[in-house]
């Protein structure tokens, strides 16, 4: 079944994941624990803020119109000093209230601070993130035989918090997924860490938050949520390496395809059940999977899939795959490799 | 009764002569003695604060109009999604250079240039204390400036960043010149910046009119003074940032880059020295220009600046707590929880003596006579721009909200609103204000009235729209964004609004071309201001004042009317010090006259030894070893020929008579 | 008390320390003092980071730090005879004075040199060899500028400039060596002392 959905140039999942509406990077609701207390406290000091610019806004305007004595063309020296009151009290009645409120976010900053950073119990999935220029390599923790490699889409179990470990092979990135939590920065010798949680399941976007370098613009990638089962069979189906194909005409396919793949691509990119090993690049082990390519740049559909591949340079300038020049027939025979990467 | 100093051989101490600021053959005398020669020598050579003063402001405004072209060129890019007017390597570009222009060579310069121009006639003197070290500063600005923008001429402009974070400006990420031309154009700044500091500061200690005690200082001078003192302890850090990456790039040293086991640098050390440095600098390129609004302000209200005090000691107070926020730019690296407490905590305590300052401008408006001249539209609308800037700042100052709010578009609305609101506005506002001192012509009001509404509206359509593209999500230093995410149309009003507001800078230029010619002509006083600045003609004499003036009030030329003071300012009589080049030397604190200095004259040691020290930076960027040899032995050599005691200037024993 | 009395005397030009190159060079002395803090903020920001025994070869050698501490604290001494005696207007011992500071100057640069060549590492062998040197080497450049700062103060006394009411280039010089020993005492607590602490 997934073959034939590859067949037709659409993506499959394993299994019928819910794929409700994609969120885009705006953080003002919150689909996490993670993000809820944020949420509501970035709301208040922008109330505040807002109120705050409303009223000294309509002080200065007002001051200015009622105690008007002239036009830019009024001769100053007609217009005689004042000496009267000090008018102190401006200022101290405006410390005062100035000083309660921020007090009061002062400590409401605390409380959320240490809710956000607490660790939480229970974790379904631990995943290491290493942030390289311009991709995001994603490690699934656990025991051997369990851990396995994927790059720029995270699927996370809906309700149940994970663990992400950061840190950078190159310069200083920063993980942010603003629908679910808030930035931690992925810095080359250091292991930073933060956790996320989905309560809805959907796909929500991140994207790289630190300049990096000539693609920081499209460094981005996803975090697909599932119901939990769904998630375990996702993640056992990333251990198995890429399909067999059952006609006979499509095995002698993907095997040339599997050749020039070979040649061309295994030195920097690794697939699961194949020789190609490479570490340079992203790992390709089931990538018809993937919604996106090029870390959240394109979706991921056959004919974005060629065009990457003929002129990488064209859609994301100064990256580091080289163009491959390859003839269409080989393209072709690529082609048809990765479909079977279900 | 005389009295004279017992230890003081009577060669060395003499009794000040005193006559009255009109008389005429002692006007001509100083006249001749302090006037900058004739030609390209005295443009070479003068050390008259007053030229010195005008070429920061107009190199300042050079500056700015070459940001914001970087700038509107960014925008034409961002105006739509997925552009390729530039590429991502121009836009990194652009952006650094756009970041780097004006934080550090306008927003500082611009206010040094008023501070130069005015703190000799503020304070009653003839001089700064340091007249060539005054034209030095200047020529290493200017020098450090055409150093930087070299680096467009190859192709090689820096592409980090302004912030240039480490390891990708590291050598292995960025093995280009660009980065060598960002650490060195820095450090080349920092001479300037840190020698105009010194000035500034002895200057307002030392050279100011008698009876001018600590507490009859124009405001103005405070922000001023906070913020150079500031950069005594403040620049040291980020000369060292640049030094040891420019190391690390040179030489291989290893104090950025993490390379495992005995040779880990650090990528956030970097991130720490430089902010250590960053976050007093924002503040030292805003409190000068809040003085300038705290001492323009009660002029177009008619009466003076409501909490002198307050006003003063939370400048201070500002300018010292910028010490202690420098990691809230950092809360997303991983730091302990702890730690972002603290600095949290400090970062939103310090929004209160900005309050301060708040409240005294709106309670001078209230209980002053405001008269709408464009000066005091730019002073008004900047208390309204600062608090909108300060509202976002305290708001990134919360550790879990900054976490969202931090490197997007949200951050950038609120820099320029600190910035432009700050720093632009109350520039403008100094401007209209001090022009017809400079010029002795008036700033035309009509168009006045155009350039005000131009860079208000097109300032507020541009960023406040920002801070919804923020939180939208939006990140920064992007040299493109998809469509289809909400991006689009807040983008373009941003684009719309950053030209609009060019206009008005437009405007603003082809008000000086006008006023230059046609304004009309200011007296002495034209908005019948209260500090000593006004009691002199428009422009001042090269000499400043005919004879030194005496104070006893903050107002010297409002006191009558507002009956305040110990006693009665004198400023048609004085002492005339018409020996050499020389001011009066007073007690820092009380204003108690002390010596009376001799100021070295023209000399063109200051361009010489900045060309000497061009040549050591060029060395070093290209690696010409020899060429930065030479530069800094010459340069040695200029040195002691400045330093070189000089007899006239009272440096040398002079034999008894 | 503000207004000018007509019979007060004041003095003239660059007397005692009213000079305000006495005070700018306080100013000066303050930031360069700032850089030397700095600096010892990012041995420490490294020393106190895994991993420990950061040190190649374990902590520095006394073999030449000590006679550099030695030699800048007697050069405090002559540069304050120096200052002394042109206050009493004994212009040979000033002179006496200064050229045993330049000979003290130039000792101790000639001892951070040896110092330098003496050890197992180099500029980029590692974080720690990257801050000794550069740490010593700030210190080292300021000296030089000293070293030059008193030659030109031996000229200039020479060449009869100064008096005891004018001097006040030599009381600078004076000042400016005391921060040099100050700053060195401070290198030498920091790279020699604090590796037998932590």
């Amino acid at each position: 079944m997934a073959l034939a959905a590859a067949a037709s140039g659409m993506t499959a999942a394993p299994a019928a994941a819910q794929e409700t509406a994609s969120h885009g990077l705006s953080f003002m609701t919150g689909f996490g624990p993670s993000n809820y207390g944020v949420v509501t406290l970035l709301y208040a000091v922008l109330i505040i803020s807002l109120a705050v610019i409303a009223i000294i806004g309509a002080l200065v305007l007002s001051g200015m119109l009622i105690r008007r004595a002239g036009g830019a063309a009024t001769s100053l020296e007609t217009v005689p000093l004042e000496r009267s009151s000090s008018g102190l009290a401006f200022i101290y009645i405006g410390i005062a209230i100035s000083f309660v409120i921020l007090t009061g976010v002062l400590v409401w900053n605390y409380v959320v601070l240490a809710e956000v950073s607490a660790a939480p119990k229970d974790i379904a999935a631990r995943i290491h993130v290493i942030g390289h220029q311009w991709w995001w390599e994603v490690r699934y923790e656990g025991e051997p035989a369990q851990t396995f490699t994927t790059a720029d889409e995270i699927h996370v179990p809906v309700g149940k918090p994970v663990r992400i470990e950061l840190t950078s092979s190159d310069v200083i990135h920063s993980f942010w997924v603003p629908a679910l939590g808030g930035k931690m920065d992925t810095i080359p010798g250091q292991q930073n860490h933060t956790w996320l949680q989905a309560d809805k399941p959907g796909i929500y976007r991140g994207q790289c938050t630190e300049f990096c370098g000539a693609q920081h613009a499209h460094m981005g990638l996803i975090v697909v949520a599932d119901a939990p089962e769904h998630f375990a069979a996702w993640r056992a189906h990333q251990l198995e390496g890429p399909l067999t194909p059952h006609a006979e005409s499509e095995v002698a396919k993907a095997a040339q395809g599997q050749s020039v793949f070979m040649h061309n691509c295994a030195v920097c990119h690794t697939v699961r059940g194949t020789l190609a090993n490479g570490k340079v690049g992203p790992d390709l082990s089931h990538l018809m999977q993937r919604r996106t390519i090029a870390a959240g740049t394109l979706p991921n559909t056959v004919g974005n899939l060629s065009g990457w591949i003929s002129n990488p340079q064209h859609i994301k300038p100064g990256n580091l795959m080289p163009t491959l020049r390859l003839s269409a027939a080989d393209l072709n025979s690529l082609r048809d490799f990765l479909k079977t990467l279900q | 009764m005389t009295t004279t100093y017992e230890d003081i051989p009577d060669v060395y101490q003499r009794l000040p002569e005193v006559k009255s600021r009109d008389d005429r053959s002692l006007r001509e005398k100083l006249h001749s003695m302090w006037e900058t020669t004739p030609g390209i020598r005295g443009w070479l050579s003068t050390v008259d604060h007053k030229e010195i003063g005008l070429r920061y402001l107009v190199t300042a405004f050079i500056f700015l109009i070459a940001g914001g072209i970087e700038a509107l060129v960014m925008r034409i890019q961002l105006a739509g999604p997925n552009a390729h007017v530039l590429t991502p390597e121009q836009y990194n570009q652009l952006f650094t250079m756009h970041g780097s222009t004006m934080i550090i060579w306008y927003a500082f310069p611009v206010l040094s240039g008023f501070s130069n121009y005015l703190w000799p006639l503020i304070f009653g003197s003839r001089d700064m204390a340091f007249p060539r070290l005054n034209a030095f500063s200047y020529w290493v600005f200017a020098a450090s400036g055409i150093f930087l923008y070299t680096s467009f001429a190859v192709g090689a402009a820096p592409d980090a960043g302004w912030f240039n974070y480490v390891p990708y400006a590291s050598k292995p990420y960025n093995p280009g010149i660009n980065i060598d031309f960002y650490c060195l154009a820095n450090i080349f700044m920092g001479i300037s910046t840190t020698a105009g500091a010194i000035n500034f500061i002895v200057t307002t200690l030392r050279t100011r009119c008698p009876g001018m005690s600590v507490n009859r200082w124009p405001i103005i001078t405070w922000g001023t003074l906070s913020a150079n003192a500031a950069a005594i302890f403040a620049m040291p850090v980020v000369s060292l940032a640049f030094f040891f990456l420019w190391m690390d790039r040179t030489f291989g040293t290893h104090f950025f880059l993490p390379s495992g086991g005995n040779l880990t640098g650090h990528p956030l050390l970097w991130q720490h020295l430089f902010w250590m440095w960053g976050h007093p600098w924002v503040y030292m390129i805003v409190l000068p220009a809040q003085g300038i609004v705290s001492d323009g302000l009660p002029t177009f209200c008619r009466r003076p600046l409501v909490g002198y005090t307050a006003v003063v000691l939370a400048t201070v107070a500002t300018m010292i707590l910028g010490f202690g926020v420098w990691v809230h730019h950092m809360f997303a690296t991983g730091l302990p929880t702890m730690a972002m407490s603290f600095f949290s905590a400090a970062t939103i305590i310090i929004t209160i003596p900005s309050a301060v300052q708040v409240f005294s401008w709106i309670a001078t408006i209230w209980t002053g006579r405001p008269v709408f001249t464009t000066a005091f539209l730019y002073f008004a609308s900047f208390i309204f721009l600062f608090v909108i800037g300060g509202v976002s700042g305290f708001m990134t100052g919360v550790v879990p909200v900054d976490w969202q709010l931090t490197d997007t578009y949200f951050v950038v609305a609120h820099l320029h609103y600190v910035l432009i609101g700050i720093n632009f506005f109350g520039v403008m506002g100094g401007l209209y204000y001090w022009f017809p001192k400079f010029t002795g012509r008036m700033l035309d009001e009509t168009i006045g009235k155009i350039n005000f509404w131009l860079t208000f509206v097109g300032f507020n359509v541009g960023f406040f729209t920002m801070h919804i593209t923020g939180l939208l999500g939006m990140p920064r230093r992007v040299y493109t964004y998809p469509a289809g995410i909400g991006f689009e149309t807040p983008n373009l009003i941003t684009t719309i609004g950053a030209f609009i507001l060019a206009l008005g800078i437009l405007a603003f230029i082809v008000n000086v071309a006008y006023s230059l010619r046609r304004g009309a002509i200011a007296g002495n006083n034209p908005w019948d201001a209260p500090t000593l600045e006004w009691s002199v003609s428009s422009p001042p004499p090269p000499y400043n004042f005919a004879v030194i003036p005496s104070v006893a009030s903050r107002h010297p030329l409002w006191e009558a009317r507002l009956q305040e003071g110990d006693g009665e300012s004198v400023l048609d009589r004085g002492p005339i010090l018409d020996d050499h080049h020389e001011t009066m030397g007073v007690s820092p604190m009380d204003g108690e006259p002390d010596v009376i200095l001799k100021m070295p004259g023209e000399s063109y040691m200051p361009f010489v030894v900045t060309l000497c020290i061009s040549a050591l930076f060029a060395g070093l960027l290209a690696h010409i070893w020899t060429l930065a040899g030479v530069g800094a032995a010459v340069g040695v050599i200029g040195t002691i020929v400045w330093l070189w005691p000089r007899l006239e200037a009272g440096e040398r024993m002079v034999a008894e008579s | 008390m503000t207004d000018i009395n007509q019979d007060h005397y004041l003095p003239a030009g660059a007397i005692g320390l009213r000079a305000s190159g006495w005070w700018g060079t306080w100013f000066l002395l303050i930031s360069e003092a700032s850089i030397f803090a700095y600096l010892f903020f990012s041995y420490f920001y490294f020393s106190i980071q895994p991993p420990a025994n950061w040190i190649p070869g374990g902590p520095p050698s006394f073999a030449f730090s000590a006679p550099q501490t030695a030699v800048v604290l007697i050069g405090c001494l002559t540069a304050w005879f120096a200052d002394r005696s042109i206050l009493l207007n004994r212009v040979l011992l000033a002179l006496l004075a200064l050229l045993a500071t330049v000979v003290l100057g130039a000792g101790f640069i000639a001892l951070q040199f040896l110092d330098w060549v003496s050890k197992p590492f180099t500029l980029s062998s590692s974080t720690y060899s990257s801050e000794y040197f550069v740490i010593t080497g700030f210190h080292l450049a300021h000296v030089v500028v000293g070293w030059l700062m008193f030659v030109m103060l031996f000229v200039w006394t020479a060449l009869g400039y100064f008096d005891g009411v004018r001097h006040v280039p030599i009381t600078i010089g004076k000042l400016y060596w005391y921060f040099l020993a100050v700053i060195w005492l401070a290198v030498f607590f920091v790279l020699n002392g604090t590796p037998y602490f932590f």
